[in-house]
């Protein structure tokens, strides 16, 4: 009886052991959506205030976008400038394009004609930068050094080496709750001085609740309205960084049905036909879907960024 | 409400034709511009409209979750086994209602 005992508990063991060894689905999915651990860092870099300032890939990302960003669109002006062509052609014509139409058609409408110039600028940048952050994660760079430096260069995977360091976590900074969370703050203050600037500090926070009911009502209102205060940049945050991870999380978890049939069944031919008849198509489908996504949550960020900047200007009650 | 009118997002179509030069497209191309421009507008149009609703919306589902988790880290904290959770959803229920009621009293 206990010999038997003992049989089945090394046969568990052995399965637990299999299991680990084998793909795990999951593990892959998290390792690539989330960020690079604080142990991995791209660049180390001292505690200060005990906080581990290391850069993580998702750091790195934000600093390529940004530099990205400024290199492209201020050589694209500083040019367009020196020319001094009345009307302009190719990106920079597509550059003027955008700038006119976030200008005209998501500030203007919120913001008003008084103050549109002075919050363009702000909803401008904010959509410019999500939209290549969002964008950027969906080229596979690392992914393609990663194959580089496995096929080409002979390098395993558990070498040191910098590209293995890079495959560490995704390329998506917008998949990042912390990221989306500093957008939503930088939205957050920016109503409160967008009502400031267009009423007064005082009157900005007076304006939060109608005036003229009895005061029982404003010990509801007045908790009620600071909650949703709160409450707005945060439906910033979750929507941006959940929509950002759940098509990475839709299409890893397709393409992983090439490794889960090849180990259930054993059969790397089985694997490989699940592989070219659905997940590969159904991944193509939901890149392709991923596209428009990439482009329609920095409109939709920048959109409600627009609407609630202008709540705080154009109050009625 | 929003204090100006629909800002037309392609103007130039209306006054282009295909070619790029004034009065050098034919009727059919004037035609396709002209339908092109008025389904972006309307488009446009919609966009803009449906801004405040997607804000009330976002703020409801925020709210509820905000709220519900706020509650959910007061059970673990003070082990008051779902009061904080049931509480922090009504009152996000009731955050998010409020949002969305005074999106539609606006309108």
């Amino acid at each position: 009886m206990s010999v038997q005992h003992e049989e089945d508990v090394h046969h568990a063991a052995d399965l637990e052991h299999g299991a680990e060894e084998g793909f795990n689905a999951g593990e892959v999915i998290i390792e690539h959506v989330s960020n690079s651990p604080l142990d991995h860092p791209i660049l180390h870099l001292p505690h200060i205030a005990g906080i581990d300032f290391s850069v993580t890939k998702h750091v790195m990302m934000l600093w390529l976008v940004a530099a990205f960003l400024f290199l492209v669109v201020t050589m694209t002006i500083r040019r367009h400038l020196s020319q001094d062509k009345p009307i302009p052609s190719g990106f920079m014509n597509a550059l003027e394009w955008l700038v006119q139409s976030i200008r005209d058609s998501i500030v203007l409408p919120n913001v008003g004609t008084k103050l549109v110039n002075t919050w363009t600028p702000l909803v401008l940048t904010l959509f410019l930068f999500i939209l290549v952050c969002n964008a950027i994660g969906l080229v596979p760079i690392f992914e393609v050094l990663g194959l580089i430096d496995r096929f080409v260069l002979g390098n395993g995977h558990e070498a040191e080496s910098l590209i293995n360091s890079f495959l560490h976590g995704g390329t998506t900074a917008t998949a990042n709750y912390n990221v989306t969370a500093a957008l939503a703050t930088i939205t957050f203050f920016a109503i409160i001085v967008a009502g400031t600037m267009a009423h007064g500090f005082v009157t900005h926070w007076k304006n939060l609740v109608p005036s003229g009911l009895a005061w029982p009502i404003y010990i509801l209102l007045i908790p009620i309205e600071v909650m949703g205060m709160f409450v707005k940049p945060f439906a910033l945050t979750m929507r941006l960084a959940a929509n950002m991870t759940g098509g990475h999380i839709a299409i890893l978890s397709i393409l992983s049905l090439v490794f889960i049939f090849n180990q259930v069944f054993e059969s790397a031919a089985l694997g490989m036909g699940v592989g070219f008849t659905v997940a590969l198509p159904l991944a193509v489908g939901i890149s392709a879907l991923e596209i428009i996504v990439v482009m329609v949550q920095a409109y939709v960020f920048t959109l409600l960024t627009s609407v609630f900047i202008g709540m705080a200007i154009n109050v009625h009650h | 409400m929003w204090g100006v009118g629909p800002v037309p997002i392609v103007p130039s179509l209306d006054t282009l034709s295909c070619s790029g030069v004034p009065g050098a497209g034919t009727l059919m191309s004037d035609q396709s511009n002209h339908f092109l421009a008025s389904s972006l507008n309307s488009l446009q149009e919609n966009v803009r409209r449906s801004g405040p609703a997607a804000a009330a919306g976002y703020t409801l589902t925020g709210a509820i979750l905000l709220l519900g988790g706020l509650g959910h880290l007061f059970d673990r904290w003070a082990t008051t086994s779902h009061w904080g959770l049931v509480t922090g959803l009504l009152l996000g229920l009731v955050v998010g209602f409020y949002e969305l009621a005074k999106t539609i009293w606006k309108a």
